[in-house]
């Protein structure tokens, strides 16, 4: 005899398998995913091995985790591993150029925060930072830190639980649409803004072997940025 | 204030569909890239190849899901930073490139997963051969080939290109793909004869049911190589627009207007006599449309003509002065190009245009026309200018006087009409009042041809360069393409290598070596000729 609470069990394994089949088979979100890993297992292909890049394998199962439960449809924990990974990218960035505080990091005597990572100042699309790495792309750097903010603030919204997200949170698991759309349009974002953030951190550092491992995602999301597409051999 | 996009690279993926203006060719252009037969566009700088990959690119994606046509696009752009002498080198340069986009699009339609990229359980399937793992392991060795120039590389520890078509169709039929369509932008650098070569050889033999190649191309790309045949092996579209057709001004109107702000618009709208000067005067070409507009804003009289004149008369040929700065080998031939057309063809049109306005049947022209059979060195300067889009070649075996046959070409609307006193007002009437048929005529030994001298390309500083030269132009006569017996006519006059021949003039020639009269001399000297420009393309 099954009991009850087995029962509710399965009954949720029936829906979300619901959820599964007419999500998986949406045109387009698989392969966008598809691409923003490659974006980041791509370079760290392509980099120098670093302590910090375990990051970037972290932040890979954080997609991996927050694209699986889109498709289970339990979208605020997608949402929040989506927010996860892009953490751990902008701390890899952010560590690549701060190994002090990497080390210190490891050892549980340094919080890297989002408050430093996006300090216009200092951080990783700062001008300082800019100037430091890939000085002609000082000017571009302003729009991606704002994409940067938003994105950030729309993945937290579910994270922390604000009020509007919760609307979409009557208790049952189904497919929401609008919310499949609002993943699909950040993924869309992700990509370009970790393309973006590689470039200004390690394009101008790498030999042409390491270029042709990453050529086809920068050409890709970030072609129309003039001094981009100059540096690859292309034209003004 | 409107912020033109002068280059479709500069356009984001979702822009690109929102700005298109389709003519009637633009969308035959179109509908052959997108069918399974081969197509080779060519058009000069700036007339919109790019766009109308980008468009058939974005169609087919969007189709995807009925059609099951995979588009890959592909700029062979950053050729110009490849260094390589070994021609099998750039080939495989082009292969590798090849197979990393095909991987991306694969990855993007969710066919192919990342093997770094799937971290939750891929591992216990290790057994299955992954995609992205046969792909990446035939780039890793088409890439070792050219990225260590010193060290050679045996053709048969090399995957053969059977082996990537091979690859390719197991991949289509697997995943249901009907077929793989390519689009190659940036294809055959002009400067580079061999990458030319090498290119066409891949079109020719990079095709199966499953493959479609594509590609575009600048004008005067002429290098074929050995085995690819227009007619055979592509459907060959030309982008140069006919500003007789009947659409051109309102297509080109709609083009800007797409990009242009509310205030722009007005203007354009209140001023469109000016605006079509504009349009006239840019062939159609968008890239220079868009450049002239905005230097002439607000639109007045006044700005328009300062704008044309500026413009077309210094503006214009920076681009084509700067590539004799980038190529200096080539050089003296972009120069004579430019002084053929600013001292001889300008000034002969418009006095021309000025006397046969006033007749009773009005006429005018921006046309001339070139022996079939000039020096070799002639057509290179007219290739140049074909690339730079200063002229078009409109058509071949065009009858001149006596009969003779030769090409025609037409001048830039604007460059003609920058010399008129009063622009706005000429314009329509050289325009109204064109003939084709009225053409200057350039014959087979034209005086103007004898300006141009190869032989003093080099500066004294470039000793490296000349000890390369002197080792081609030291190569014996028997490697040139001419015939049998016009090798051996040449060693019996005691010509052996090519520099003899490069330095030996046509009369002498004619004069010395019984049985060579003027059209085989021209033929001799061309091929001489040909292997000077072959290196200095290099």
């Amino acid at each position: 005899m099954e009991s009850e609470s087995k029962k509710y069990y399965k009954r949720i394994k029936q829906e979300i398998d619901k959820v599964f089949e007419e999500t998986i088979n949406e045109d387009g979100l698989l392969g966008e995913i598809n691409d923003l890993k490659s974006i980041i297992s791509d370079w760290n292909g392509a980099l120098v091995k670093s302590d910090e890049n375990q990051l970037l394998f972290n932040s890979l199962e954080q997609i991996e985790i927050s694209f699986t439960n889109l498709l289970l449809g339990l979208y605020r924990s997608a949402f929040s591993s989506l927010r996860l990974s892009l953490e751990m990218v902008c701390s890899h960035i952010y560590f690549s150029a701060n190994k002090l505080n990497y080390n210190e990091w490891v050892n549980d005597s340094f919080d890297i925060n989002w408050a430093l990572i996006t300090c216009p100042d200092n951080g990783i699309l700062s001008h300082r930072y800019a100037n430091a790495f890939f000085k002609d792309l000082n000017k571009d750097s302003g729009k991606i830190l704002e994409d940067v903010k938003f994105i950030y603030r729309e993945l937290s919204e579910f994270v922390h639980g604000n009020y509007k997200t919760w609307e979409h949170s009557i208790p049952s698991i189904k497919r929401h649409k609008d919310l499949h759309e609002k993943y699909s349009s950040i993924v869309a974002k992700l990509k370009r803004i970790y393309c973006y953030l590689f470039v200004l951190r390690y394009l101008q550092e790498l030999t042409t072997d390491q270029v042709s491992k990453v050529e086809e995602h920068i050409t890709s999301e970030l072609n129309d940025i003039e001094v981009i597409r100059i540096a690859l051999g292309g034209e003004k | 204030m409107s912020n033109f996009y002068y280059r479709t690279e500069s356009i984001k993926k979702d822009d690109i569909q929102n700005l298109f203006v389709g003519t009637s060719l633009d969308k035959e252009i179109i509908d052959a890239f997108k069918s399974n037969s081969p197509t080779i566009l060519e058009g000069s700088r700036g007339t919109g190849k790019s766009f109308l990959m980008r468009m058939a690119e974005l169609n087919l994606e969007e189709s995807f899901n009925e059609e099951r046509i995979l588009p890959v696009y592909i700029s062979f752009m950053a050729s110009t930073l490849l260094h390589t002498t070994d021609s099998f080198q750039f080939y495989n340069w082009m292969l590798a490139k090849i197979i990393r986009e095909t991987l991306k699009a694969l990855r993007k339609k969710g066919i192919a997963v990342n093997s770094y990229a799937t971290s939750l359980i891929i591992e216990s399937e290790s057994n299955v051969e992954l995609i992205e793992e046969k792909l990446k392991n035939l780039v890793t060795l088409y890439e070792s080939s050219y990225k260590n120039p010193a060290v050679e590389v045996l053709p048969n520890e090399l995957p053969d290109l059977a082996d990537l078509i091979d690859a390719i169709e197991e991949i289509c039929s697997e995943n249901g793909i009907n077929r793989i369509s390519y689009f190659f932008d940036e294809a055959a650098h002009i400067f580079r004869p061999e990458q030319q070569r090498q290119f066409f050889t891949l079109f020719r033999d990079f095709k199966s049911p499953y493959i479609t190649p594509n590609a575009a191309v600048y004008p005067g790309v002429t290098h074929y190589g050995d085995t690819f045949e227009m007619i055979h092996d592509a459907t060959f579209k030309s982008i140069e627009r006919d500003i007789k057709s009947e659409d051109f001004l309102s297509v080109m109107h709609e083009l800007v207007i797409k990009q242009s702000d509310e205030a722009l618009q007005k203007q354009i709208n209140s001023q469109k006599e000016l605006f079509n000067t504009l349009v006239l005067c840019s062939g159609g070409n968008p890239r220079i449309l868009l450049k002239t507009i905005e230097k002439s804003i607000p639109l007045k009289t006044q700005n328009v003509e300062n704008t044309i004149r500026n413009f077309y008369r210094s503006d214009v040929w920076s681009e084509h002065t700067l590539l004799g700065n980038k190529y200096k080998g080539h050089a003296p031939i972009i120069d004579w190009g430019r002084t053929f057309i600013e001292e001889t063809v300008i000034p002969t049109l418009v006095s021309r245009n000025t006397e046969r306005l006033e007749r009773s049947k009005p006429e005018s022209s921006l046309y001339f026309w070139i022996h079939k059979d000039v020096p070799k060195a002639i057509n290179e300067a007219l290739r140049l200018l074909c690339y730079t889009g200063i002229v078009r070649k409109m058509d071949s075996g065009v009858k001149a006087t006596k009969s003779q046959i030769g090409e025609r070409y037409e001048l830039k609307y604007g460059c003609v009409l920058a010399q008129e006193s009063n622009i706005n007002t000429s314009s329509s009437k050289i325009y109204n009042n064109l003939k084709l048929d009225n053409f200057l005529e350039y014959g087979q030994n034209s005086p103007v041809y004898s300006t141009l001298q190869l032989g003093s390309v080099f500066s004294e500083e470039d000793s490296v360069i000349l000890e390369a030269l002197n080792k081609q132009m030291n190569e014996p006569i028997t490697i040139l393409d001419i015939t049998e017996f016009q090798k051996n006519k040449l060693l019996e006059f005691g010509i052996s290598t090519i520099k003899e021949l490069f330095e030996t003039n046509e009369d002498d020639l004619i004069k010395n070596i019984r049985d060579i009269g003027v059209v085989r001399a021209r033929i001799i000297k061309n091929a001489a000729t040909a292997e000077f420009l072959e290196y200095l393309s290099g």
